[in-house]
C-alpha cells in the first residue's frame, strides 16, 4: 500500500480502479470457464504436473478405446468359437454307433451334412469384424480359409481335396488293390511283404497266433516282410492274427481262423489235407481279407491321411502324393500354391495367440490372435472334409463298411480327450476368455486411475465457484468504495467554492 | 518618503500580483500537461533609494535532481520490461494452455493416441489416416510456432528501426535545446518551458536506451550510455540500424558482420567512431537492448526448443538401433558393428570401462571437413567425437583408435565393419557395448522404422551437422512424408508383402516415442540458466513448455513489480512537480486580495494627492 500524503490521489485511484476492473474481468472469466488459469504462464508451478496428468489421461483414453475394441473382437471370436464347438459336437454325435445304423438314413445324408457343416465352419473361420478377419493371425485383410468349392474341387487349375484324396487312395491301395502288400507261398510257407519302402498302404505291425501250428517270423527287413510257416495242421478255431498299421495312424487286426469245414466268411480259412494245402488256403483267405480291408478300412484311413496331408495344421506343410503314377508312388512331396489349393492363407506362428496383441496399458499387452489352422479347427475341418468328399450308397455293402470305418476314425479324432491339447477349440475358447478377463481387470484399474487423475487435475485447474464468487463479492465492495471515494475527492476542490 | 513612495510600492505590489497571476494561470492551465513542472515566484525586497518595495527575483521551477536520475534509470528498465512482457504475452498466446487444442502437448498426446489405436487396428484405413492426420497437425503446429517465432524476430527488428529513428530524433532535438539553453539572454518564462522540454526528451531517450545524464550549469546536458559511450556532448551521436528484412531460423547474430544473418545496429559518435552495439554490449537496458535480446536470445531459445522437439519426433520414428556382435580375437574381447547404413549426422555409441570408470563415447558421422576436428565432453560426461566417414570405415577406425587411447584397439577387419577390442590380459579396459543408430530413408524394406516426418521437400532428416546444422529451423520445415500421405498403408507394411494386420511397425513407432532418449544440443542463454531439454519426445515437449511458461510468468511478474516502482516514482514526481489546484486557488484568492489592497492603496494615495492639490 502506497501511503501518499499529497492531495492528489485521484489519478492513482483511477489506476487501481482499472486494475480492479481487470481483476473482475478475470474472475468473471474464471467463473464462466470454471478454470483458474487461462494460459500457459498462469498455471504456475503446477504446469508440469498438469501436463503429466493430461498426457496420462490422454493415454488412458486411448487405452480405453483399445480395451473396448479388443473386447468387441474377443466377444465376437468367442461366439464364433462356441458355434465351432457346437459343430464339432454335432459331427461327433453323428458318428456315434447306432445313429447311423437305422435305415441308413444318416449314411445317405452324411455327405450333405458334412458339406453344410464344413461350409459353415469355413464361413465362421472367415468371419470378419469391421473389415478384419479374426482367424488368420495378423493376416486380417483376406479370408484365411479358401471357399468350400475351391477347397474341395480345386481352383484355377490347382488341385482340391478330392483330387489329392483320389491320388492318395490310389497310392494307398496300390495297383493290385492289396494295400501295397504282396503275398506269396513256397511249400508250407506263406510270405506277406510290403511292396516297397514308402509311406503308403498297410504296414505290417505284428503277427501273432493263439496256437502252435504256424511258425511266425517278422515283420523284418526293408521293405518289411513276414512269413507264416505251417509246421503242423492247425486246430479248429486256431487263429492267426495279423496287425496292420493304416496310413492315418490307426491299427487294424485281421483275424484268420482255421476251420475244418468250408469258410463262411473272409475271416476263415479251411484246414487242408496237407500242410501245403492249408498254407495255400490260408494265402487265398489272406489275399481276400487284405483285398476287403483295402476297399473298406484302408480307403477310410487313406481319406484321413489325405486330409492330414491336404489340411496342413499350424507348423505343417501341405503334402500330396509324388506322382503320377500314383498307384506305385513311393513318396510324398510338398504341395505348392502352383499345383494345389492351399486351404489356409493366414499367418502361421508358433504361438497363434501372440499373433495379435493390443496395448491396454504402458506395459500390458493382451494377446488374442487365433488361426483357423490351429489343431482344433483343423481336426474338425479334416473330419468334415473326408465325409464331404465321399458319397455313401446304402445298397453298397462296402460303402457301409467304409462308412463305419470313417465313423470310427471320426469318433477317435473328435473325441473329448483332445480338449486339453494345445490349439484345440476348447483351449482357444479358454485362452480368449483369459484375455478378456485380463482386459476387464485392466479396464477396472483404468477407471479408478482416471477418476483419481481427474480429481487431481480438477484440484489444479478448477476455479471453485464459491471462492470465485466470494472474491467477486469482496472486489465489488472495494470497487464501490473506491468509486464513492473518487467521486467525493473529485468534488472536494476549492474551484467549486471560489466565488 | 512621501506619497510617491506609497504609490510606487503599491504599483510594484500590483505588478508582482500580476506576475503571480500569470504563474498561477499557467500552473492551472498546465495542471494535466505531462512533464510540466510546477512554477512559483520568488520575491525579493527591493531596497530603492527611499523605498523598500517588492520585486520578482525569478520564476522558479520545481525540480529534484535525485528523483530525475532515479526516474531515468527505472524508465529504462520499464522500457525493457514492457518489450519483454509484450513478447512473452505473444508467446503465451502462441503456445496455448496445456490441454488446449493448439498446445504442443495436446498435439503429441493426440498423435500417440492415434498410434495406439493403430496398433489395435492396423488394417483399419480410418485408423491409419488418423495417424497421418494427427502427424500432419503436429507438424503444422510446429511449423506455425516456428513461423510465428521468426515473425516475432522480424517484428523485433522493425521495432528496433522505429526506436532507433526515435532516439536519433530525440538526441538531435536535445542537441538543439542545448544550444538554446546556452543563450543566457532569454527570459525566465521561455527558459523554463525549454527545460521542461529538455526533461521530457531525456525521459523519452531513457526509455529507449539506458542513459546517464550530466547536467551543466547552464542547464544543457551531456548524455552517455551507462556502458560509457557518449551519445550527446555538444553534438549528438547517431544510431544506425540496417534491418535484415525477413529472418529465417538460420539467421543468427554473429560478431563478424559477414557471418551475421541479422540486422546490424551501430552507434556513430560525432567523432566518426562506429561501434557495434551488440558486440560491445553498449546497451544494457531500455527498449532497444531488450528488443535485441528478444531477437538474439529469447526467441532463438524458443526456436531451438521447437527444433529439438521436431528433431526428436523425426528421429524417434526413423531411427533403428543395432547392437554390435561380440567377438574375441587374440585374447581381447569386444564387438563388431556394421556401419554401412550410417548417414551423415547418425552416430554410434561405445560404452566401455577404463580403469574401473564407465565411459561413453558418441561417435557422429560428420563429413564436413570445416566442422572437424570435433571432440568434446558434455556436462553429463558423454564424449562426442565427430569423424569423417566419406573415406570409408578404415580411416574412421584409425582415427577412433587414436582417440580412445592405447588400451582400446579399433580396427576395420573388412568392408564396413568396425571392430573394437579391449586390451586383453592387462585388463585395464572392457568394452561393454556398441550400438549403431541409423536413419531409415526408404519407406519399405529398410527395417521396422519409417521416416514419418521429413525435412523440406521430402528429404530425410538425419540431424546432420554438415554445413548449416540440419536441426536449425527444422521445426519450420518438418512435414509428413508425402508417400505416407499418398499411401497410409506404409505405416503398417514394412515390406511390400507385410500383412496389413501386422502391428509390428505401429508398435515400434509408439515404443520409440516413449523410449528413445534425446539430449538437447542447444541451451538457453545465461540469464535463464543455460537450460537444456532432454529425455524422450514427451519430456522435450513438457520441458520446453514448462521452461517457456516459467519465463513468461516471471517476466509478467517482473513487469508488474516494475510497474509499481514506476507508479511510486510517478507519485513522487506528482508530489514534487505537480500542480495542486487547491493550492493554486488559494494563491489566486491571496493575489486577488493583495491586488485589491494595492489598488486601494493607489486609490487612497490618489485621493490624498487630490486633497493636497485642493489646498
Amino acid at each position: 500500500m502506497i501511503v501518499n500524503n499529497s492531495m492528489f490521489p485521484a489519478q492513482f485511484n483511477y489506476r487501481s480502479i482499472a486494475n480492479m476492473r481487470s481483476d473482475l474481468d478475470r474472475l468473471q472469466q474464471q467463473l464462466s470457464t470454471g478454470e483458474k488459469a487461462q494460459s500457459l504462464s498462469e498455471l504456475g508451478g503446477d504446469r508440469v504436473v498438469d501436463m503429466t496428468l493430461r498426457s496420462r489421461l490422454s493415454a488412458l483414453d486411448s487405452y480405453k478405446q483399445n480395451v473396448n475394441m479388443v473386447n468387441i473382437r474377443i466377444n465376437f471370436m468367442s461366439t464364433t468359437m462356441s458355434r465351432v464347438d457346437e459343430i464339432e459336437g454335432a459331427a461327433r454325435a453323428s458318428a456315434q454307433q447306432g445313429t447311423y445304423e437305422i435305415n441308413g438314413v444318416n449314411m445317405t445324408a452324411a455327405q450333405y451334412l458334412a458339406e453344410t457343416r464344413m461350409t459353415e465352419l469355413i464361413d465362421l473361420m472367415n468371419s470378419e469384424l469391421n473389415g478384419r478377419r479374426l482367424f488368420g493371425g495378423n493376416e486380417t485383410e483376406n479370408n484365411p480359409v479358401e471357399q468350400f468349392d475351391a477347397v474341395m474341387n480345386g481352383k484355377d487349375g490347382n488341385a482340391g481335396f478330392r483330387t489329392v484324396m483320389g491320388e492318395r487312395k490310389l497310392a494307398d491301395a496300390g495297383a493290385a488293390n492289396m494295400g501295397r502288400l504282396t503275398t506269396g507261398i513256397v511249400g508250407t510257407t506263406v510270405t506277406l511283404a510290403e511292396d516297397g519302402t514308402h509311406p503308403f498302404g498297410f504296414k505290417i505291425d505284428a503277427l501273432s497266433t493263439d496256437g502252435v501250428a504256424a511258425n511266425l517270423a517278422g515283420p523284418a527287413g526293408a521293405p518289411p516282410s513276414a512269413t507264416i510257416d505251417f509246421v503242423a495242421q492247425p486246430n479248429d478255431n486256431e487263429r492267426i492274427i495279423l496287425a496292420l498299421d493304416m496310413p492315418d495312424g490307426r491299427t487294424i487286426q485281421a483275424e484268420m481262423k482255421a476251420v475244418a469245414g468250408p469258410p463262411t466268411s473272409t475271416r476263415e480259412f479251411q484246414i487242408g489235407g496237407t500242410l501245403a494245402a492249408t498254407a495255400a488256403n490260408f494265402k487265398a483267405a489272406l489275399d481276400a481279407k487284405i483285398g476287403e480291408l483295402t476297399k473298406t478300412d484302408l480307403v477310410a484311413a487313406s481319406a484321413f491321411a489325405a486330409a492330414d496331408n491336404f489340411f496342413a495344421a499350424n507348423g505343417e506343410t501341405a503334402q500330396r502324393v509324388n506322382g503320377p503314377p500314383y498307384d506305385t508312388a513311393t513318396s510324398l512331396v510338398a504341395a505348392t500354391s502352383a499345383d494345389t489349393v492351399i486351404w489356409y492363407a493366414g499367418q502361421s506362428t508358433t504361438n497363434p495367440r501372440q499373433s495379435v496383441d493390443a496395448r491396454v496399458d504402458e506395459n500390458t499387452r493382451v494377446s488374442y490372435g487365433a488361426q483357423a489352422n490351429e489343431d482344433g479347427p483343423t481336426r474338425l475341418m479334416r473330419s468334415l472334409a473326408v465325409f464331404a468328399a465321399e458319397g455313401f450308397s446304402p445298397s453298397d455293402p462296402e460303402a457301409k463298411l467304409k462308412y463305419q470305418s470313417l465313423n470310427n476314425a471320426v469318433r477317435d479324432r473328435l473325441s473329448e480327450v483332445h480338449n486339453s491339447e494345445k490349439g484345440s477349440i476348447e483351449v482357444i475358447q479358454m485362452e480368449l476368455g483369459l484375455a478378456k478377463t485380463t482386459n476387464g481387470r485392466i479396464e477396472e484399474r483404468h477407471v479408478q486411475q482416471k477418476s483419481m487423475l481427474d480429481n487431481m487435475l480438477v484440484e489444479i485447474e478448477a476455479a471453485p465457484i464459491e471462492e470465485v464468487a466470494m472474491k467477486i463479492l469482496s472486489l465489488q465492495t472495494r470497487m464501490q468504495a473506491s468509486y464513492q471515494t473518487a467521486s467525493i475527492v473529485s468534488r472536494l476542490s476549492l474551484v467549486n467554492y471560489v466565488q | 518618503m512621501g506619497l510617491s513612495v506609497t504609490l510606487s510600492n503599491a504599483l510594484a505590489g500590483m505588478d508582482m500580483n500580476q506576475r503571480g497571476l500569470t504563474v498561477v494561470s499557467r500552473n492551472v492551465a498546465n495542471a494535466g500537461t505531462p512533464g510540466y513542472h510546477r512554477q512559483s515566484l520568488s520575491l525579493v525586497e527591493d531596497n530603492g533609494v527611499n523605498s523598500v518595495n517588492v520585486r520578482v527575483a525569478k520564476v522558479q521551477r520545481a525540480y529534484v535532481q535525485a528523483l530525475e536520475t532515479q526516474t531515468h534509470r527505472e524508465t529504462a528498465k520499464m522500457g525493457e520490461m514492457a518489450v519483454k512482457a509484450g513478447f512473452m504475452d505473444q508467446i503465451d498466446q502462441l503456445l496455448g494452455k496445456p490441454g488446449s487444442i493448439n498446445s504442443l502437448d495436446t498435439q503429441l498426446s493426440n498423435l500417440k493416441a492415434s498410434l495406439q489405436s493403430l496398433t489395435t487396428s492396423p488394417e483399419d484405413f480410418v485408423a491409419r489416416s488418423q495417424v497421418v492426420d494427427r502427424a500432419q497437425s503436429m507438424a503444422e503446429t510446429l511449423n506455425f510456432l516456428s513461423r510465428s517465432t521468426q515473425t516475432m524476430r522480424v517484428e523485433a527488428e522493425s521495432q528496433i528501426s522505429v526506436s532507433v529513428a526515435e532516439v536519433n530524433q530525440y538526441l538531435s532535438s536535445l542537441a538543439d535545446i542545448n544550444q538554446d539553453l546556452t543563450d543566457t539572454s532569454r527570459g525566465d518564462d521561455t527558459r523554463i518551458s525549454v527545460l521542461d522540454e529538455r526533461d521530457r526528451l531525456i525521459l523519452k531517450v531513457s526509455e529507449l536506451v539506458d542513459v546517464k545524464v550530466d547536467y551543466r550549469g547552464d542547464g544543457s546536458v551531456a548524455l552517455h550510455t551507462r556502458s560509457g559511450v557518449g551519445l550527446l556532448d555538444g553534438k549528438a551521436s547517431q544510431f544506425q540500424f540496417q534491418t535484415a528484412g525477413n529472418l529465417a531460423a538460420t539467421a543468427l547474430y554473429d560478431a563478424d558482420p559477414s557471418q551475421s544473418g541479422v540486422g546490424l545496429l551501430t552507434v556513430a559518435t560525432p567523432s566518426g567512431l562506429a561501434i557495434d552495439v551488440v558486440a560491445h554490449g553498449v546497451l544494457n537496458t531500455g527498449r532497444i537492448s531488450s528488443l535485441l535480446d528478444q531477437r538474439d536470445n529469447v526467441l532463438v531459445t524458443l526456436q531451438d526448443q521447437l527444433d529439438e522437439i521436431a528433431s526428436g519426433l523425426a528421429q524417434a520414428m526413423s531411427t533403428i538401433e543395432t547392437a554390435g556382435t561380440a567377438v574375441s580375437s587374440g585374447g581381447s574381447d569386444g564387438f563388431d558393428a556394421d556401419l554401412a547404413n550410417m548417414q551423415v549426422g547418425n552416430s554410434f555409441i561405445v560404452k566401455y570401462v577404463e580403469g574401473g570408470t564407465a565411459k561413453t563415447v558418441n561417435v557422429v558421422r560428420v563429413d564436413d571437413a570445416s566442422k572437424l576436428p570435433m571432440d568434446s565432453v558434455s556436462a553429463n560426461g558423454i564424449r562426442t567425437i565427430g569423424l569423417d566417414f566419406s573415406g570409408g570405415i578404415g580411416p574412421v577406425a584409425t582415427a577412433l583408435n587414436a582417440a580412445l587411447g592405447a588400451a582400446i584397439t579399433v580396427s576395420n577387419p573388412a568392408g564396413t565393419t568396425l571392430r573394437i577390442l579391449d586390451d586383453g590380459a592387462p585388463n585395464t579396459t572392457d568394452i561393454s557395448s556398441i550400438n549403431v543408430q541409423h536413419t531409415v530413408t526408404a519407406d519399405q524394406g529398410a527395417g521396422v522404422a519409417i521416416s514419418l516426418f521429413t525435412d523440406n521437400g521430402g528429404g530425410s532428416y538425419t540431424n546432420s551437422l554438415d554445413g548449416v546444422q540440419q536441426k536449425l529451423g527444422f521445426a519450420g520445415r518438418i512435414a509428413v512424408n508425402q508417400s505416407i500421405v499418398a499411401d497410409n498403408s506404409l505405416l503398417v507394411k514394412q515390406t511390400a508383402t507385410t500383412s496389413i494386420g501386422d502391428a509390428t511397425r505401429p508398435n515400434y513407432l509408439i515404443d520409440q516415442l516413449a523410449n528413445m532418449q534425446f539430449m538437447g544440443s542447444t541451451s538457453s542463454d545465461l540469464d535463464t540458466g543455460l537450460f537444456k531439454v532432454s529425455g524422450n519426445v514427451e519430456n522435450l515437449v513438457k520441458q520446453s513448455l514448462n521452461f517457456q511458461g516459467n519465463i513468461i510468468a516471471s517476466t509478467k511478474q517482473a513487469y508488474a513489480s516494475q510497474g509499481v516502482v514506476m507508479e511510486t516514482l510517478a507519485m513522487r514526481a506528482e508530489e514534487a512537480y505537480g500542480v495542486d489546484i487547491d493550492e493554486e486557488m488559494a494563491m489566486l484568492l491571496q493575489l486577488q486580495n493583495a491586488y485589491s489592497a494595492n489598488a486601494r492603496v493607489v486609490s487612497i494615495a490618489k485621493e490624498l494627492v487630490e486633497i493636497l492639490m485642493q489646498i
